[in-house]
């Protein structure tokens, strides 16, 4: 059971959050433009890292809101949590290890 | 034999609230108008903290999110309460819904009823962790439950939706049935 401190409501437990899969993923400007395999990587790709994963999750039994957490897929650290439209932590301080 | 009180008070007290008045309020806390609006019909600003609470002669107000609160009003009031902050409300972007007829409060006292809601909820609800005022929506056993703990007392306020209610009623008098069966 995962402990993730939603940037509203702090600690709680993960029974209380749904996981809305790897955070970041744009969609396309002009997908008319896209060839069905470029489509289709944007659709069903993902990145399915062992280590840091960026993730969007809700807080659907709190407050309600979407956010991002950086996860290690390995040991299920938190890494860090950080609010929609926030650059991620290793964005911000340059160390993106 | 389980001792059914505890220092002669009941170890635990579950009841079904008097029916409410609710309205599920959405807006932008940073806006004065916003802010202004509610107080001006309520008697008080939404409380901006997360989990908070605050009362007002005319009704309760909980933190539900950072731009949504629940106001829990006289129930006969509660169709007039929606239209007068629709009123104050008018041009910001916002909402007010009537819900009280959809949601249903139960009421847990007593010295056993941190231990009862600790068999089936996450939330550290110590009244030293969970105290006064305090409010948090969150999972009683397998029901979405918004938790309100009004005052000082130990007594804490569980709000679940109407089809949700006879289960959590249930499941509550099961967790408590240790501290106060008498053989
Ligand atoms: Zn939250």
């Amino acid at each position: 059971m995962l402990l993730i401190a939603c940037p509203w409501c702090g600690q709680r437990d993960e029974s209380e959050f749904t996981c809305g899969g790897e955070a970041h993923i744009q969609r396309p400007p002009d997908p008319d433009a896209l060839s069905d395999p470029e489509w289709a990587d944007y659709l069903f790709m993902r990145a399915n890292p062992k280590g840091r994963h960026r993730e969007r999750w809700c807080h659907t039994h709190g407050c309600g809101r979407w956010f991002n957490v950086e996860r290690h897929t390995v040991t299920h650290d938190v890494l860090s949590v950080y609010r929609m439209g926030e650059a991620p932590p290793d964005d911000r301080d340059g160390d993106p290890s | 034999m389980a001792d059914p009180t505890v220092r002669g008070v009941p170890a635990v007290t579950l009841a079904r609230c008097p029916p409410r008045g609710r309205i599920n309020l959405r807006g932008n806390c940073a806006d004065p108008a916003f802010r202004a609006g509610v107080a001006s019909t309520i008697g008080t600003e939404p409380p901006p903290a997360a989990n908070t609470s605050r009362s007002a002669g005319r009704g309760v107000i909980l933190w539900l999110g950072p731009d949504e609160w629940l106001a829990e009003v006289a129930p006969a009031a509660e169709t007039a309460f929606a239209a007068a902050l629709e009123d104050a409300l008018s041009g910001l972007h916002a909402s007010v819904v009537a819900v009280g007829d959809g949601l249903v409060t139960l009421s847990l006292s007593g010295p056993r009823s941190v231990d009862v809601l600790a068999k089936g909820m996450t939330l550290d609800v110590d009244p030293d962790r969970f105290p006064a005022g305090r409010c948090a929506r969150s999972l009683l056993a397998k029901a979405p439950v918004l938790l309100h703990r009004p005052g000082t007392e130990l007594l804490y306020e569980v709000t679940v939706a109407r089809s949700f209610s006879h289960y959590a009623l249930r499941w509550l008098h099961d967790a408590a049935l240790e501290y106060v069966q008498t053989l």
